[in-house]
This record gives structure tokens, sequence and C-alpha cells, in this order.
């Protein structure tokens, strides 16, 4: 089953990166460039995963994650915050209204890959495979090694 | 003032920080091999050039925030041509409207008559407000930028269909170390320091700078400057 990931975030060049990057790891990527669309888009769309950026104009991913987190349809939906705002108390706030995970910008495509690959494995919506192909794509560990055992 | 500096700070290093994301993520994927079609490389590179000129607009602001800051704005002025200089500012940053699906229309075919300023700097003045109109637009949306004459000045327009700003915020939007509140209304986070230089430049060519604006509708960025004295009188 293709897994859906839902892209918030404003930055035409962070959203095209973004999108990219997941693509390539055979994930069907939707996106949404506001917090408003992003909220309507996640109910819509039921994603298995979101990426949140934090500086949105409208409102902002604090607020799209504390409305995500209090609507029973998305509640337990796994979201991934990503940001240039890496302040401790930023991150606090972050897991506070309710992130999974908060990482800084700049992040490179095989970390953000691979937190999203544990996310996905972590809330069951992924299979534990999915966390192979991450660590293939870190070159952490070869499928093909691993059949030739 | 401290705690405004502060913010201030803090927002500068997030809008440097914006643009280095992006460059360093395609420049990550292009040489794990991850994009193997040479069009999307082309494509990331453009992506990436656009992002560099942002950065650079950026350190420009910067620098001139800390000149303005001592003293009086150092202008070279000359003859311009202002549609040459909106043009090239579209040109500079047109990749990162295309991203966004967003069309910027000109209005340009009037006879748009020269004005005597600094061509680089005015060029950072409709960079800057192009920049916002991109940033606060709605994906898809439409930009408008044009340049007539009227009243003996030169006006320039960016018009957007954007987020557009609450009212309240209006006369401090150009405030030197002034930075919206994240709050439930639209914001307009990252865009001070941007037009607070736009304002030194408009103010040390003569002319000034304003906005009209209407929540969830966008806004008008005008700036004024006065026309350069007919060839005539033009001292020699």
């Amino acid at each position: 089953m293709i897994m859906k990931i839902l892209v918030i975030e404003d930055d035409p060049g962070a959203l095209r990166f973004t999108a990219y990057a997941l693509q390539q790891e055979g994930y069907q990527v939707l996106t949404a460039a506001n917090g408003v669309d992003g909220l309507k888009m996640a109910l819509e769309e039921t994603p298995d995963l979101v990426v949140l950026d934090v500086m949105l104009p409208g409102i902002d991913g604090f607020e799209v994650c504390h409305c995500l987190r209090n609507t029973p349809a998305t509640a337990n939906l796994p979201i991934l915050m990503l940001s240039v705002k890496r302040r401790e108390s930023d991150r606090n706030m972050g897991l506070a209204v309710g992130a999974d995970q908060y990482l800084s910008k700049p992040i490179g495509p095989a970390e953000l890959v691979a937190n999203v690959g544990t996310l996905l494995v972590g809330s069951g919506a992924a299979p534990v495979e999915r966390g192979h192909q991450t660590l293939e794509y870190l070159g952490v560990w070869s499928h093909d090694e691993m059949e030739t055992d | 003032m401290e705690q405004k500096k502060m913010d201030f700070s803090i927002d500068i290093l997030h809008e440097l920080r914006t643009p280095l994301h992006s460059i360093q993520g395609f420049i990550r994927l292009i040489l794990d091999g991850k994009v193997p079609d040479t069009e999307t490389q082309r494509q990331f590179l453009t992506i990436v050039e656009g992002e560099t000129r942002l950065l650079n607009n950026l350190i420009d602001n910067l620098a001139d925030t800390f000149v303005t800051g001592s003293g009086p704005m150092v202008l070279k002025k000359e003859r311009i041509s202002m549609k040459s200089v909106i043009l090239s500012a579209i040109l500079e940053i047109g990749s990162l409207a295309a991203e966004k699906e967003i069309t910027i229309d000109t209005d340009l075919d009037g006879a748009v008559p020269t004005v005597e300023g600094d061509e680089q700097a005015l060029g950072q003045v409709v960079a800057n407000l192009l920049h916002n109109a991109i940033k606060f637009s709605w994906q898809g949306g439409k930009i408008e930028v044009g340049a007539r004459k009227r009243d003996g000045n030169l006006l320039t327009q960016v018009t957007d269909q954007g987020v557009g700003i609450a009212r309240e915020t209006i006369p401090r939007l150009f405030e030197r170390f002034y930075r919206e509140p994240s709050s439930i209304v639209p914001t307009t986070c990252g865009a001070g320091l941007g037009l607070h230089i736009c304002k030194q430049i408009v103010e040390a060519h003569g002319g000034h700078i304003w906005v009209e604006s209407e929540p969830s509708k966008g806004s008008t960025f005008s700036f004024s400057i006065p026309l350069a004295p007919e060839a005539g009188e033009q001292p020699v």
C-alpha cells in the first residue's frame, strides 16, 4: 500500500525539496502552502503522516498541530514538525502542542526520510520493511546482503 | 527596545536559514544521485540559484540596516529606467513564484518615465516587495507589478491576492524592529527587515512608501519617487 504524506510548507523551495525527497522513497505526497489548506487536506485526504512547517502564513504550524490533535479524525496522525525556529523553547512548544517529532532546518534528505520512516513504523501505519528501506537509504543496511546471507 | 532587538536578530536568523534549507537539501539530493533526470536537476539548480540570490538580497538588507542605523544612506544616483529595474527583479526571484504556481503580471505598457536613483537600491526595494508578495500569496495566486507616472512622481505598485495584513498592524509594518506576533490573525513573520529597508531607500530618494491591505484579500505595496528632471533641465 502506498502511504500518503501531507507536507504543509509555505516556502516554495523547501516544499519542492521535501516533496521530492519523499516521492523518491515511494510515498504519495500531498502539499499545502498554508495552515488552513493543510488542515482541510488533513481531514479530506486522510494522510498517514504530516510534515509541518512552523512559520506559515495565516495560522502557524503550532496552531495547525494543536487543531489536528484536538480533532478526533486526526488526533493520532503522526506529525513531524520542521522549522528554522531551533531554540529549545520552540521545540518544547512543538512537542507541547502534540508533534511526535520536532526537527530543525536545515535538514538533509536522509535525515528527513529516516525520521518519516521511523514515525510511520512507530504509528503502525508502515510495516517494519519501511524501516529497512530507511536504513538502506542511510547506507546502514543492504537488502541484497541480507538476502544472500 | 533590547527585547525588540533580540527578537529582530532571531527573525534575521530564521530568514537566513530558510533559503539555506532548500539549497542544502537540493544539493544533497543531487550529490546522492537521487535526481537522475537532467531536466529535474536543472530545475532544482534554478531554485538553488534563486535562493542564493534571495540570501544575497537578505545580506544586502542586513548591511543596509547597519549602515542606516549609523548615519544617512549613501546612494549612487543616476538616470535609470524603472521598467528595467522591475523586470530584473522579476527575473531574479521569478523561479520562487513558479514553484508556488504564482503568475506575475506586469503593467508596464505605458511610457514609464525615467527616475534619478540608485539602480541597485531600487532593485532591492522591488525584490523585497515581490518576495513578500510571493511569500504571502496562496498557491496558484496572482501578483501584479506596475509602474506609471502620477503627479510628477513615478508610482510603482506590487499587488498580491494573498493573506493580507491586519489593520492594526499596518502603521507599524515599516518600523525597524517590528515583527508581528504569531496569532490566529494573518501573520507577516519575516517581512519586517525588508520593509524597513524599503522605507529607508525610498525616503532617501525623496519618496514615500505605503500599503493598502485587507485580511484574506491581499495587499498592495506602493512607493512613489520624484521623476528625473526633463532632459533639457538636466544639469550637465
